[in-house]
């Protein structure tokens, strides 16, 4: 069970996948508002992510970004509109194992544990997915699992088993990409994944997103540069409390 | 288990905060522990005193009641022979016996024994000679010159047998003649504490004129077994009776012990023993030959009910109610009475250090509640970090209060464990200050009241009575002034837990109602 996973998560080769299906669409936005109160940030977004793109959704800071990630990571439904993910509205979805399994999220601030090594991080996340799904499983396997993650974001051994707090702002970065793959998510969204980072780093990133949605992932990425922007195989740019494709 | 593991590892990377909590957590522990221990000291000595004891009661008047009542001390007179037999028949009484006591002089010649040196003039074992004497002799610790002194008559002392609580119609002589009805109601015999040198005990079912008298008496006297002694109504030197002496005995309770106190009363070696029958014997015949009833030899009734134990106390007090004993009289026990008297510094600590505890876990609580409070907060981001990455709201709150659990335990074993070392020392210590108190608080009495304060004085326990088993009648020296056994056992540590366990579900919910409270998509974003 656990090394179907392994498979699933990581088909080392993509020679296999020769004949490319017609993309699946993972995401639907129809009319999605989302408010603070009285305050809309959200309004009437609609729009469609399919399996195995990416998509950049841009916009000025403050324009509602991060708050459409929120939605779509499950931390909180939608005011009015829905959100529909495989075919299925959010709002019926139990929104721990939504975001413990459907959902890989990247953080803009990363969110990792900083008390927890890289390793531990990476663990914590794939048994909490597990648990939600009570599926038993061995954590020695689990490890493994995760040190592999690890290595394929680009982290040392050495990294692995250091204090998150320890590790340099581009290997938070990649910790917490491992930690949103942990728990082999269809969809992976990403709050600026690149904003703190520098060139060469930020390109690193970008080719392992890049693989990822060809391994047959929908990535999803928060961001305002528009060099991160032009790598999409699509744009969405939010104005504040506007619409647009 | 991933809990559990989550946990301690939580636990291990926030040292600071760990440490701090385990701390207070083991301080209250180890305070809990010693207050448990003290209490847990209290109970188990009480226990053990009173498994050990054959609790014995007595019915009398209400002195109490009859004086709130209004009514007249006298109306409450002495139980006859016959009620107090027909409480006897109560299911709880084990065995009942009975002495009577009456005040006779001597005569023919029969001179009362006294051991004061200095010259007694018109009192006859007065409180101030004799307590100056047995000042002496507790101090130096040689026995004194016995000396023979003659006695004044008990009708000076102005009894008129009507006067309350010590008028029962008593005249005052030289002697105390008590009248045993069985071998059990010679209680100074049963106890040891008098022993047959020669001759025997008589026969306590006899009606004969025979006697017991003590070693001092017969050789004051030059009395032997099988001489005579002839005693006199006090307030009539022509009535006489004659008795014959069977035994003579040794009271190893020396006369300071029994005579220190604010009552004068005749020396024990006074004391001659007969059967209740001789006795009834001479009463009778004196009230025959008496002019008026108040001249009479009156006796004194004492009825002893053994009721076994505690429980059979509690019974006997309500089966007497049952038999139709007027609110008017109480049952009494001298024994627990004595008890009592003897666990007060051990049951005052133990009321102390019940209260001790309730601050101690108060005090705890609080604190431990606003470092929880505190320390939720402080980890809000970690909360919303786990719930936004899946983990149930309900999971997080049972990680975080497993870590209070495991610091509580711990805590509560250290703490525990060094309570549990020490509690007996520092009971002991506790103890001796208490009982130190208290014995000063009784020297500045004695002071006070002018009085030779020899720790062996004890306040006057009427000796002769036949009621009283034990010696513990309230002296300081009695009283229980330390444990030996270390007090914390398995109801203590269950005590101890539970405790912990109080505290750690007062913090912890606390706690796991905040973290019910946050939404990870506030924290993450910085806004609360
Ligand atoms: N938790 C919140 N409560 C109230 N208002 C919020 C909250 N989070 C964001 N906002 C507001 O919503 C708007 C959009 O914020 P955000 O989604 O963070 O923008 P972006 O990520 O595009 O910079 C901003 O005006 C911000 O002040
Ligand atoms: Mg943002």
């Amino acid at each position: 069970m656990l090394k179907e996973n392994v498979e699933k998560l990581m088909p080392e080769t993509s020679a296999d996948a020769v004949p490319a299906p017609s993309p699946r669409e993972l995401v639907r936005l129809d009319r999605l508002c989302y408010s603070y109160g009285s305050h809309q940030v959200l309004k009437n977004i609609s729009a469609s992510f399919l399996a195995g793109k990416i998509y950049a959704i841009v916009g000025r800071s403050g324009a509602g970004k991060t708050t459409l990630l929120s939605v779509m990571s499950g931390l909180t439904d939608p005011t009015s509109g829905s959100l529909y993910v495989n075919g299925e509205d959010i709002r019926k979805e139990d929104k721990y194992i939504y975001r413990s399994h459907t959902v890989g999220v990247i953080f803009q601030s990363y969110n990792l544990l900083n008390k927890l090594t890289a390793l531990e991080n990476v663990v914590l996340s794939m048994e909490i997915s597990l648990r939600n799904q009570g599926t038993h499983y061995d954590r020695a396997a689990l490890q493994e699992e995760a040190r592999r993650l690890l290595d394929r974001v680009g982290l040392t051994p050495d990294e692995m088993d250091r204090r998150v707090l320890k590790l340099s702002g581009g290997q938070q970065q990649r910790v917490a990409i491992a930690r949103a793959l942990a728990c082999q998510p269809d969809i992976l969204l990403a709050d600026e994944p690149t904003g703190s980072l520098d060139q060469e780093t930020q390109a690193e990133i970008m080719t392992l997103l890049k693989d990822l949605a060809r391994e047959g992932k929908c990535v999803i990425i928060v961001t305002h540069s528009p060099e991160v922007a032009g790598m999409a195989d699509e744009q969405i740019t939010l104005t504040q409390a506007k619409k647009t494709a | 288990m991933f809990i559990l593991r989550s946990a301690l590892r939580n636990l291990s990377r926030s040292k600071g905060r760990s440490l701090l909590i385990g701390i207070l957590i083991t301080v209250i522990a180890f305070s809990s522990c010693i207050g448990l221990a003290i209490r847990q000291a209290a109970k188990s000595s009480r226990a053990a005193a009173l498994a050990d004891m054959t609790v014995t009661a007595q019915i009398t008047p209400d002195r109490t009641q009859a004086i709130s009542s209004g009514q007249k001390p006298s109306a409450f007179k002495e139980l006859s022979l016959s009620t107090l037999q027909k409480y006897a028949k109560a299911g709880a009484v084990k065995s009942f016996y009975y002495t009577a006591t009456a005040s006779l002089d001597g005569s023919g010649g029969l001179e009362a024994y006294s051991n004061t040196s200095s010259d007694s003039s018109s009192q006859s074992g007065s409180s101030s000679s004799s307590s100056s004497a047995s000042g002496a002799s507790a101090s130096t610790g040689t026995s004194q010159t016995a000396s023979l002194t003659t006695a004044a008559s008990a009708t000076e002392k102005g009894n008129d047998g009507k006067g309350f609580p010590e008028g029962k119609g008593m005249q005052m002589g030289d002697f105390t003649l008590v009248g045993a009805s069985s071998d059990d109601a010679l209680t100074d015999f049963t106890s040891g504490t008098s022993k047959i040198k020669s001759g025997a005990m008589f026969d306590t079912d006899t009606s004969d004129l025979v006697c017991v008298i003590s070693q001092e008496l017969a050789s004051a006297n030059s009395l032997k077994v099988g001489s005579t002694i002839t005693l006199a109504n006090p307030n009539s030197s022509k009535e006489t009776y004659k008795l014959k002496v069977v035994g003579i005995y040794q009271n190893s309770q020396s006369a300071a012990q029994a005579m220190a106190g604010p009552q004068g009363m005749s020396d024990p070696a006074n004391t001659i023993y007969t059967s209740y029958n001789a006795l009834k014997k001479i009463t009778d015949a004196s009230s025959k030959a008496a002019s008026s009833s108040s001249t009479a030899i009156s006796s004194r009734l004492n009825a002893t009910y053994v009721v076994g134990s505690v429980s059979g106390y509690n019974k006997f007090k309500s089966q007497v109610k049952e038999l139709g004993l007027s609110s008017g009289y109480t049952v009494t026990s001298a024994d627990l009475t004595s008890y009592e008297r003897s666990a007060a510094s051990l049951e005052q600590l133990a009321k102390l250090a019940g209260w001790f505890l309730v601050v101690i876990l108060a005090i705890g609580a609080v604190i431990l509640v606003i470092m929880s409070v505190f320390s939720t907060r402080e980890r809000k981001y970690e909360i919303g970090v786990l719930t936004a990455i899946g983990m149930k709201k309900r999971e997080v709150a049972r990680l975080f209060v497993t870590e209070l659990a495991a610091l509580a335990l711990c805590g509560a074993i250290i703490g525990g464990g060094i309570g549990a070392a020490v509690s007996k020392p520092v009971t002991n210590k506790l103890l001796s200050k208490v009982s130190a108190s208290q014995v000063s608080a009784q020297m500045d009495r004695q002071e006070a009241f002018g009085r030779d304060s020899a720790p062996q004085g004890a306040p006057g326990q009427d000796s002769k009575s036949g009621t009283s088993k034990s010696s513990g009648n309230g002296s300081p020296a009695s009283q229980i002034t330390s444990i030996t056994k270390n007090p914390v056992n398995g109801y203590v540590v269950l005590e101890l837990l539970g405790a912990c366990l109080l505290l750690t579900v007062c913090a912890g919910a606390v706690s796991a109602a905040s973290i019910l409270r946050y939404e990870p998509l506030d924290i993450l974003s910085g806004r609360d």
